[in-house]
């Protein structure tokens, strides 16, 4: 868990309320708030992870455009943020694919996650493998995970993010869990 | 439920809690935080400038269909104007301006 404290729904609200005024200050607070957790989830949801930082940029551009659009009624700051997220790397992977596959684009290129002399082996390896396993999850399973661990979202926003029931997202991460759980602990 | 299903069931959502923390661990970057260059990027965008030569071919690139058929009306017109002009100097004035008429009915909204 990082060290940061989770921003609160009333600052993330009245956040809000100031972008849907056309503060460009609260766009900043807004970034502050959210955007490692964005960029984190991008990094790990996107085929191409170096593209997590034009899906976030992105993210924060549609927030910002459409500010007026947020209905706090409706869930939280986060869950909203998140399901532009969700929306844009579902798209971005669509057309690298399909770019990918008419030559546009080359495959991508094994990637290294940590950087630094300072970073142990072990730890890389095991990012690796998680990843990989997670690649193999079925769709809403590795947005549930991602959610959770990458975005650091509770049950409920995760549910909103992704459109659906709180006991549904529970039983998403059952699942991605138990599957994580057997496939790292058969490759240890 | 009994005290041991909620002993079991605490034990493992402790356990799950342990699991969610382990991977976000493993996903977090202490450059992370760092969303200077990232707010940057984004305000940068949200301020509307004055567009330069460049960002307009930018735009022909971007958007070749608009331009092309913009430059192909003027290409149009150009045809008309010489057909209209050289069929004048031969004396043919009247069938030359009906043609005329009918390509700008054929081009209107242009």
């Amino acid at each position: 868990m990082t060290a940061h404290q989770p921003p609160t729904q009333a600052d993330a609200k009245a956040v809000m309320a100031a972008l849907a005024r056309g503060e460009r200050a609260a766009l900043a607070r807004l970034i502050a708030m959210y955007g490692p957790g964005i960029r984190r989830y991008a990094a790990q949801s996107l085929t191409v992870s170096s593209e997590a930082e034009d899906v976030a940029q992105e993210v924060f551009l549609r927030a910002w455009r459409h500010a007026e659009r947020y209905d706090p009624s409706k869930g939280a700051v986060s869950s909203w943020l998140y399901r532009i997220a969700v929306n844009l790397c579902i798209d971005h992977n669509r057309r690298g694919g399909f770019r990918r596959f008419v030559g546009i684009d080359s495959m991508p290129e094994p990637e290294d996650d940590m950087p630094g002399a300072e970073t142990e082996y072990g730890a890389r390896q095991r990012l690796a493998q998680t990843q990989a396993v997670i690649r193999t999850l079925p769709t809403r399973q590795k947005q549930a995970i991602l959610l959770k661990a990458a975005g650091e979202l509770s049950g409920a926003e995760i549910a909103m993010a992704l459109g659906t029931s709180e006991g549904a997202v529970e039983q998403l991460l059952v699942r991605a869990r138990a599957t994580l759980r057997a496939r790292l602990e058969l490759e240890e | 439920m009994s005290d041991h299903d909620n002993t079991t069931k605490a034990a493992h959502a402790k356990t799950d809690a342990e699991f969610d923390r382990e991977l976000a661990a493993l996903f977090a970057h202490p450059e992370d935080e760092d969303v200077a260059e990232l707010s940057r990027a984004v305000l940068s965008q949200t301020v509307t400038v004055n567009r330069t030569r460049t960002e307009i071919h930018g735009d022909v690139l971007s958007e070749p269909l608009p331009w092309a058929l913009g430059f192909g009306g003027l290409m149009a017109l150009g045809v008309a104007l010489g057909y209209v002009l050289s069929s004048t100097a031969l004396g043919d004035g009247f069938l030359a301006w009906f043609a005329f008429g009918d390509l700008l009915t054929l081009m209107g909204g242009f």
